[in-house]
């Protein structure tokens, strides 16, 4: 049987039919939709008809369609966008004085920044008064510090904070879940891709639910349908397996354990797991048919012209040509940690086209003049890019093939109404310098 | 879903010469130029206007999440990401539910470069994706993909008890 679902309910419309507890759930097929999580059900009906306020936190550009999603599904809520940290007070101070069943019924939804800019107390927002975080030093707001070290004083009553992408925390040290930790409600985390890379992304991950962090945590973020001595063997596991499985001679015995790490976690994924986030693919099984997809991979070459802009002195010491960097390489590229891949990606952008230091921090209202540069030591370093950006989109190869592909766009046919309309493109990159290039298609065709 | 508008009185359909986007159709979708107002009202104009917003320009971090760029069939993906997941969202920004064309993603490579080490990193994580979650490695979709839902697994033998092992 082939399951076509015109519309999914959606992973908002679920979660909240389902936790607020307010309202008898309608859309009974949901069982049909995920068999998979009986136990996500059950953790979630261990939380229903809790009195008190619900957060929740999406990503920024969602957070408008995420609002709209909740009230669609359930009207009797009141939801709250708070678009900046000055809203989520104004939304907070709102409620003081507030009937619980009337705070219970409401939803503060805001982006995970706003959340953490104005309970981690930065400075920009310490005016505020009668905010519930308060810290003795003025942290700035690059810190972590912020959210270690103030203390949460909130006196609503909280229902839940629900994390929506939670495969963003990375780490059970990230400043959200310090945060988080503070506060004396259940904590959801949903999210459709848990296992970013590597098992370290894993242990970062439910590393959150670990024994030894348990301590941080007012509230015990882990919940009945998942173990603790469970989670714990896995941690053993995955850690035993992530420190020799890159040794030669333990390759067999490691990938034996592997075998039986992600046996058991996919096992833990499978019960926490609330609901998968896209309509299309549950435990890679297909839910709904989709057109064809093709993926095309364009490889370019490294041009003698990367090679001459990455080793000019002008760009400074920290750019080095790719293949020096490659060459000076002492460690085999499977076993490098983090940081070191940062430090080589700021080395060798160069060599991927673009240099990496061309990106929009560094430029004020999405300029590309040097004179628009923010006046930073850093930008100090880098404006030279933008007022070599003629030179940089004449070498790079990536360029001109965009460059290319750009001009070469027609236009394509609305299915429902028939109506023709010029072809439309996303482009996922780092580096304004590429909507330059669009805008050279355009004035090369005037 | 918001209606789509009618053709503009007056408007000449586009021919299917090469037809090049002006500055104003391309919209740029950066952490620090972009409010969350502001994002909204771009993918809006995206999605519900047929002769605006054009080409979407953005980071795996502002724009591959959360948002249904389906009104776009062609993807570019000018650099890799680090995160397989990362990709992956990426491409179903417009592959995904409510898409009824053919979609085309370009991936786009440097040779000698840290692109072919993510890009090796990816792929070793996509192959660990695979093992833990039965996420196919990459989004290639056959008839035969989609299928009925298996029974659930019996999950009570999966956390054995004999490995106390400390590390």
């Amino acid at each position: 049987m082939e399951l076509h679902r015109q519309r999914h309910p959606g992973k908002h419309r679920s979660a909240l039919n389902h936790l607020c507890g307010l309202e008898e759930q309608k859309d009974c097929n949901d069982n049909a939709l995920y068999p998979q999580c009986p136990c996500g059900r059950e953790l979630i009906a261990q939380h229903r008809g809790r009195e008190g306020l619900t957060f929740f936190l999406a990503p920024p550009g969602n957070v408008g369609g995420l609002a709209r999603e909740i009230k669609e599904a359930s009207s009797y809520l009141v939801v709250e966008i708070a678009a900046t940290p000055p809203a989520v007070h104004t939304s907070i101070e709102s409620l003081k004085g507030k009937s619980r069943e009337e705070i219970a019924r409401t939803v503060i939804v805001c982006a995970k920044s706003c959340f953490i800019c104005y309970f981690s107390n930065k400075r920009q927002y310490r005016f505020l008064k009668d905010k519930p975080s308060s810290c003795a030093a003025d942290i700035p707001s690059s810190s972590h510090e912020g959210a270690n070290n103030s203390t949460l004083d909130i006196t609503l009553a909280m229902a839940r904070v629900i994390v929506d992408e939670a495969h963003t925390v990375r780490d059970s040290s990230s400043e959200l879940l310090c945060l988080l930790a503070k506060f004396p409600c259940p904590v959801w985390f949903i999210t459709g891709s848990a296992t970013n890379l590597t098992p370290h992304d894993i242990l970062g991950f439910i590393g959150v639910w670990e024994q030894s962090n348990r301590g941080k945590y007012l509230h015990d973020p882990a919940t009945e349908g998942c173990r603790q001595e469970d989670l714990k063997q896995i941690c053993r596991k995955l850690r035993k397996w992530s420190q020799f499985g890159g040794e030669e001679p333990q390759l067999d015995q490691c990938n034996q354990e592997l075998e039986c790490v992600v046996q058991d976690y996919s096992a833990v994924c499978r019960k926490t797991m609330i609901i998968r986030t896209t309509g299309t693919s549950i435990w890679g099984k297909r839910l709904i048919k989709l057109p064809l997809s093709e993926h095309f991979e364009v490889r370019c070459d490294f041009t003698d012209g990367d090679s001459r802009l990455a080793c000019d002195k002008e760009f400074g010491a920290a750019v080095e040509d790719v293949r020096a960097v490659f060459n000076n390489i002492e460690f085999p590229v499977g076993d490098i940690e983090k940081d070191q891949y940062v430090g080589l990606l700021q080395k060798s952008r160069i060599g991927a086209s673009i240099p990496l230091l061309q990106c929009d921090p560094y430029f004020m209202e999405m300029s590309l003049n040097a004179e628009d540069c923010n006046p930073t030591e850093i930008a100090d370093n880098t404006c030279h890019f933008a007022s070599r950006l003629d030179e940089i989109v004449a070498s790079s190869n990536k360029l001109k093939w965009l460059r290319g592909f750009v001009s070469e766009l027609g236009t394509d046919r609305d299915p429902d109404t028939g109506y023709e309309y010029p072809e439309k493109l996303v482009v996922f990159a780092a580096f304004p310098v590429v909507a330059y290039v669009i805008w050279l298609v355009h004035d090369s065709q005037l | 879903m918001v209606p789509i508008p009618p053709v503009p009185e007056g408007y000449a359909a586009p021919q299917c010469a090469p037809h090049s986007p002006n500055r104003e159709q391309v919209k740029l979708v950066y952490s620090t130029n972009a409010t969350m107002r502001t994002r909204e009202q771009i993918m809006s104009l995206f999605s519900h206007n047929l002769f605006e917003a054009r080409i979407i320009v953005g980071t795996y971090g502002t724009i591959a999440e959360s948002y249904n760029l389906t009104r776009a069939a062609k993807a570019v993906l000018f650099q890799p990401d680090w995160l397989t997941f990362g990709e992956m969202q990426a491409k179903a920004r417009i592959w995904r539910c409510g898409q009824r064309r053919n979609v085309k993603i370009y991936r786009l490579l440097t040779a000698d470069s840290v692109d072919i080490i993510m890009a090796e990193r990816q792929a070793q994580g996509a192959q660990f994706n695979q093992a833990v979650l039965g996420i196919p490695s990459d989004f290639a979709e056959t008839d035969e993909d989609v299928t009925e839902f298996s029974e659930p697994r019996v999950y009570h033998e999966m956390f054995p008890a004999d490995d106390t092992d400390e590390i």
